[in-house]
C-alpha cells in the first residue's frame, strides 16, 4: 500500500456532531480542512437538536427557554463548556449550522427561545430545541391534538404504535394506530432497508395503497423513522401529495434514520464544500517544528497546523477507562476525573443528580485549548471540543448538540483570530 | 386463601420443600415477597460441590455434599453440567494442606485424582503457569434458577401453588397457633390473608424478620458474598484454589460464561446489598493468582448474595444433622405450628428440604417417606430459557428465520418471550420485565438490557399485557436491577456499553427526567 501525504490548516479528529460541525465551520472560514474519523457515530444520533433543558439536574428542573437555562448554568457552573461562549456566538453557530443542513435538504424546525416536547419511541416526551421537519410534524399534530394515524410495521422490533398511543393518551387522545406489513418483505424488517426501498416510487405507491383505506378520517400519518434515506424529503413530499395528508416520523432506538441521513448528507455536503473526509483511525500524532503536527492514520500521513480533537467520550474512544483511571489515548492529555472509581457512578442509575463520571474529560480554557492541572495551555495549536470536554454532562443537561456545535464554533473563531 | 402448608421464601430451600411435601401428598402454597431465588439462592456460584472444599474444616459437610451431589446429578440432570473440578495449588500455597488433601477427600468418600501439572495446563490452558499441584474431583455446575423453577413447577403439577410478590406482613397468633397470615402484594399493595395449618419459614436471610412477627426471637447475622460473571467461559471445569477456603478462590463455568467469587463481608441489612468497587478489585486481583486471564478478561456483571448466620443458642438441636443449616421447631418458643429452616448450601438444598419435611410430617403425625432422592425431577419449560447459550442452539436447530430476535445478545426470539409471558400469566399473575429476566437470559448479555428492555416492554404493551406507563416503570426497575451488578465493573468495554445505555435511556428517552402525570399534579 502506498503512503499518502496531505497538508492542511485544520485537522479534525472525529466524525460525530462536533467533528462534522468543526469541519463545516473550518471550511466556511476558507481553511484547508481534513477530517479523520472511524466508525459512524452519527448513526446513534436521533436527530434532536438539544440546546439545554434541565438544570439543576438534582431538582429535575426543566426550562421552557433554553437560553435562560444556559444563562443560569453559566452563572453557577463556570467550568461548563457553554461558559466559554457568548449567546451571540451560540446564535451564530446554531444559525449557520442549521442553515447549512437546510441547504443539504435536512430542514430543522424550531421556535426561537423555546424548548419543545419531542416524542420518543416509547411514548415519553423529551424537551429539545429543534427537530427535523418530519419529527416536527408529529409534535405539531400532538400539540393540536389532530386526528392522526400512527403506523407501525409487522416484524419491526422495538416500535409499537399501540405503546406510543397508550403512553400519550392524555396528551394526544385523537391518535389512532394501525399495523401494516411492509410491501415485499418476509421475516424481520429493519428501518434502513425499508427507507431505501421507499425511495422507489412503486414502493411508495404500494404503501399508499395499503394506508389510504385505513386513513380516511385523519389529517396526519406517522411512521417510525423510515421515510427514505438520501432522498428523504422527496419521499415525504411524494407521500404527502399522493395521500393528501401530512406525514411525520418518530425516531427509533438507534440506529435511527435521522442520524444516518445526517451522516450521509454531511459527508456529501462537506466534501462538496472542499473538505477531505477520511474514514480511518488516527494511530499516532507527533509534534512537527515547522508544520505543527504530523498525524498518522493507517497508511496516511497528514501535516496539520492545527488539530481539533472531537473524539467523543467512551463510545468514541476519546476517553478510555481502565480499572484505576481515565485517560485520553491519543495525546495523553490530562483528564479531569473523580479521585477513584468508587466515585464514578451513583448507586441509582436514574438518579437525578447523574454520575460523577460525567464531570470527567478534557479541561480547556476560553479558546477551547486543553489545559493541564495548573491551567496552562498544553499546546498552542491543539483544541478539544464536543462531549470529550470535562463538565459538559450532555446526557443529563440535554445539551449535546449545542455543546458540540458551540465548542466547534468557538475553537474555529480562535484559529482564525490567530 | 387456604392451604395445608404455607412455605415462606421461594429460594432453593422453599422450592425443595414444596416439591418434597407435594410428593408426600400434601397441598402447599409457596409465597415470596419478590420471586424465585431472589436471595442467596440466586446469589451464588451455581456450584454443585463435590465436598472437597470442606474436607479440612468440616468433614461432615463434605460427606453430605458428596452424597447430595450424586443425587442431584441423578434426579435433575437437566440442571447440572457435570464438568468435574480441579483443585490447584499455586507456588507459595500451604504445602501441608496440599499433602493432606487427597487423604482427607478419601475419608469423606470423594474421589480426588492427582493430575500432572503439565497435563492440567493442557486440560485448562487458563490456569496459572505457577501451578504446583492439581487434583481432579467430581464438582459440577448447576443452574440454580432452573433448579428452583423445576422444583416449583413439579409441585404445581402435583396440586400445590406459588404466589410471587407476596410478602408476609403479620401473623394472627391465638392459643399458641398462627391462625392466619397477613399478606401484601408488593406490586399492587393489595392486602389479603392466608389460613394455613402449618407454616414453614424458609426465608433465608429474612428468617428473623419473619419469626419476629410471631414474637419469636431469632438473631440472624448477615454475611455478604460477591461474585463476578465473565463474558466468556474461561475453563471447562470448575477451578478451585487448593488451600484453606478464602476469598475469590472458586471459578465455576456455566453454559457460555464463568463465575468467580466470592467474598465474605458482614452487613447489617439484607435488603440493601451492593457489590462494591473494592470487592471487585479484590476478586480480580486475588482470582488472577489462580487464573491470570481474570486480570484482562471482560466482565459482564457482579452480583451478591447474603448468607444467613444463626446466632441463637439452642438453634442447633439434636435433630439438626448438619452444622451447615439450622432447623427449628418453634413449639419451643410458644408457637405450635411453625418451623424455620435457614442456612445451608445450594448443594444440600434437597437434604434440608427432606429434614424439614420430615420434621413437619412428624408433627402432623403422618408417616409418608421422602421421595425426592429417587423421583426424577421433570424438566419443565419454565426453567429452560435460563441456561446461557441454550437459546441460540434452539433457534439454530429450528431455523426460525421468521421469528424475530427481541434480545440479540442472548438470542432470545419473540416466540420464547411469548412462551415465558404466557407461562407467567397462567401461573403467577402479571408478567413483568424483571420476572422475564429471572426466567430467561434477558439482560444478561453484553448490552445488559439496553436494547432488549425497551423492545420487550414495547412488545408487552403491544400484546396488551401492560400499559405504557407500566412499561416505563418496568424498564426503569429492570435497568436499576441490572445496574446494581454493572456499576462496580465499568471499565474498558463495559464503560462504553453503559455510556450507550445512558445515552439512550436518559439522553434520548428521558427516563431520568420522566415524571408520571399524576405525580406532576400532586
Amino acid at each position: 500500500m502506498s503512503l499518502t501525504t496531505d497538508y492542511c490548516d485544520v485537522l479534525v479528529i472525529g466524525s460525530g456532531l462536533a467533528g462534522m460541525s468543526a469541519t463545516f465551520f473550518s471550511l466556511d472560514h476558507g481553511l484547508k480542512t481534513i477530517q479523520i474519523g472511524s466508525g459512524s457515530p452519527l448513526q446513534f444520533y436521533n436527530g434532536f437538536f438539544d440546546l439545554m433543558s434541565t438544570y439543576p439536574i438534582q431538582d429535575n428542573k426543566t426550562w421552557d427557554n433554553p437560553w435562560d437555562a444556559i444563562e443560569k448554568l453559566c452563572q453557577e457552573k463556570p467550568n461548563h463548556p457553554y461558559a466559554y461562549l457568548t449567546k451571540e456566538q451560540m446564535l451564530q453557530a446554531t444559525g449557520s449550522w442549521l442553515k447549512f443542513l437546510e441547504h443539504l435538504h435536512i430542514d430543522y424546525n424550531y421556535i426561537p427561545n423555546k424548548n419543545i416536547e419531542a416524542i420518543t419511541p416509547i411514548g415519553t416526551l423529551k424537551l429539545t430545541h429543534a427537530v427535523p421537519k418530519s419529527i416536527w410534524n408529529g409534535i405539531h399534530a400532538m400539540m393540536q391534538n389532530q386526528e392522526s394515524l400512527l403506523v407501525d410495521i409487522e416484524d419491526l422490533k422495538g416500535f409499537s404504535s399501540r405503546q406510543i398511543k397508550d403512553t400519550l393518551q392524555n396528551v394526544w387522545p385523537a391518535l389512532e394506530t394501525s399495523r401494516i406489513k411492509f410491501p415485499g418483505t418476509a421475516g424481520e424488517v429493519f428501518t434502513n432497508h425499508m427507507a431505501n426501498a421507499l425511495e422507489s416510487s412503486s414502493v411508495q405507491e404500494q404503501l399508499v395503497e395499503l394506508l389510504l383505506p385505513r386513513a380516511q378520517q385523519v389529517k396526519n400519518i406517522g411512521f417510525p423513522a423510515m421515510l427514505g434515506s438520501f432522498y428523504h424529503s422527496k419521499v415525504c413530499t411524494n407521500l404527502e401529495k399522493m395521500m393528501g395528508k401530512t406525514v411525520f416520523e418518530i425516531p427509533t432506538l438507534p440506529l435511527s434514520m435521522h442520524g444516518i441521513r445526517l451522516r450521509n448528507a454531511l459527508t456529501h455536503g462537506l466534501t462538496q464544500k472542499g473538505g477531505q473526509l477520511i474514514q480511518k483511525t488516527v494511530t499516532q500524532v507527533e509534534p512537527d517544528g515547522k508544520y505543527g503536527f504530523i498525524v498518522h492514520a493507517e497508511n496516511q500521513t497528514v501535516f496539520a497546523k492545527n488539530i481539533i480533537l472531537a473524539s467523543g467520550r467512551f463510545m468514541g474512544k476519546g476517553l478510555v477507562a481502565s480499572r484505576t483511571s481515565i485517560t485520553e489515548p491519543l495525546f495523553q492529555l490530562p483528564i479531569y476525573q473523580p479521585e477513584s472509581r468508587r466515585k464514578w457512578h451513583h448507586k441509582k442509575f436514574f438518579d437525578h443528580g447523574g454520575h460523577g463520571i460525567h464531570e470527567a474529560g478534557i479541561e480547556v480554557d476560553q479558546t477551547f485549548r486543553p489545559v493541564d492541572h495548573k491551567k496552562k495551555i498544553v499546546n498552542d495549536n491543539l483544541y478539544a471540543i464536543g462531549t470529550v470536554l470535562a463538565h459538559n454532562n450532555w446526557m443529563r443537561y440535554k445539551c449535546g448538540a449545542g455543546v458540540s456545535i458551540g465548542s466547534a464554533f468557538g475553537a474555529l473563531s480562535h484559529i482564525v483570530s490567530k | 386463601m387456604k392451604t395445608q402448608v404455607l412455605i415462606i421464601g421461594a429460594g432453593a430451600t422453599g422450592a425443595g420443600i414444596i416439591r418434597d411435601l407435594a410428593l408426600r401428598g400434601l397441598q402447599c402454597m409457596l409465597v415470596d415477597k419478590k420471586d424465585i431465588n431472589a436471595g442467596a439462592s440466586g446469589g451464588n456460584h451455581g456450584l454443585l460441590h463435590s465436598g472437597a472444599r470442606y474436607v479440612a474444616k468440616d468433614s461432615e459437610a463434605a460427606s453430605e455434599c458428596a452424597d447430595e451431589g450424586k443425587i442431584i446429578k441423578k434426579i435433575a440432570p437437566q440442571c447440572v453440567e457435570a464438568t468435574n473440578g480441579l483443585f490447584i495449588a499455586i507456588e507459595g500455597d500451604d504445602e501441608n494442606y496440599i499433602a493432606d488433601f487427597p487423604g482427607r477427600c478419601n475419608q469423606c468418600g470423594i474421589t480426588a485424582t492427582a493430575i500432572d501439572v503439565k497435563d492440567a495446563l493442557e486440560m485448562e490452558p487458563n490456569i496459572s503457569p505457577r501451578t504446583i499441584a492439581v487434583y481432579e474431583v467430581p464438582d459440577a455446575s448447576v443452574d440454580p434458577f432452573m433448579l428452583s423453577l423445576d422444583n416449583v413447577s413439579h409441585a404445581r403439577q402435583l396440586g400445590s401453588s406459588y404466589l410471587r410478590f407476596s410478602e408476609v406482613v403479620g401473623f394472627d397468633v391465638r392459643n399458641k397457633r398462627i391462625e392466619s397470615v397477613h399478606m401484601r402484594n408488593t406490586q399492587t399493595g393489595e392486602i389479603f390473608d392466608i389460613q394455613a395449618d402449618w407454616i414453614i419459614n424458609a426465608s433465608g436471610a429474612w428468617a428473623g424478620n419473619i419469626t419476629r412477627m410471631a414474637n419469636i426471637p431469632l438473631e440472624v447475622l448477615f454475611s455478604k458474598g460477591t461474585l463476578l460473571v465473565t463474558q466468556k467461559r474461561l475453563s471447562h471445569r470448575v477451578i478451585n484454589r487448593l488451600r484453606q477456603a478464602a476469598d475469590a478462590d472458586i471459578l465455576v463455568p456455566g453454559g457460555s460464561v464463568s463465575i468467580i467469587g466470592t467474598t465474605s463481608i458482614r452487613i447489617s441489612d439484607p435488603d440493601d446489598i451492593w457489590p462494591t468497587v473494592q470487592e471487585i478489585d479484590d476478586i480480580v486481583e486475588e482470582g488472577a493468582t489462580m487464573m491470570p486471564v481474570l486480570e484482562n478478561t471482560r466482565y459482564i456483571r457482579a452480583y451478591c448474595g447474603v448468607r444467613p448466620l444463626i446466632s441463637q443458642p439452642g438453634a442447633s438441636d439434636d435433630r439438626n444433622v448438619s452444622r451447615g443449616f439450622s432447623l427449628m421447631d418453634h413449639a419451643a418458643h410458644g408457637v405450635q405450628n411453625m418451623i424455620s429452616i435457614t442456612g445451608g448450601k445450594l448443594t444440600t438444598y434437597r437434604l434440608m428440604a427432606e429434614k424439614t419435611s420430615n420434621m413437619l410430617c412428624d408433627r402432623m403425625g403422618i408417616s409418608v417417606p421422602c421421595k425426592t432422592h429417587t423421583t426424577p425431577m421433570p424438566s419443565t419449560t419454565d426453567g429452560r430459557w435460563t441456561e446461557p447459550g441454550l437459546s441460540p442452539q434452539e433457534w439454530m436447530q429450528h431455523n426460525r428465520s421468521q421469528d424475530i430476535m427481541l434480545c440479540e445478545c442472548e438470542m432470545i426470539p419473540k416466540t420464547a418471550i411469548d412462551h415465558i409471558i404466557s407461562n407467567m400469566q397462567s401461573k403467577h399473575g402479571n408478567p413483568d420485565l424483571t420476572g422475564i429476566g429471572i426466567r430467561s437470559r434477558l439482560g444478561k448479555g453484553p448490552c445488559q438490557g439496553t436494547y432488549c428492555s425497551a423492545r420487550i416492554a414495547s412488545h408487552m404493551v403491544d400484546r396488551g399485557d401492560i400499559t405504557g406507563d407500566e412499561a416505563i416503570e418496568q424498564i426503569k426497575r429492570f435497568l436499576q436491577e441490572r445496574w446494581r451488578g454493572q456499576r462496580p465493573l465499568l471499565w474498558d468495554s463495559p464503560m462504553i456499553q453503559s455510556e450507550l445505555q445512558e445515552a439512550i435511556h436518559c439522553g434520548f428517552l428521558n427516563l431520568d427526567g420522566y415524571v408520571k402525570a399524576e405525580e406532576v399534579q400532586s
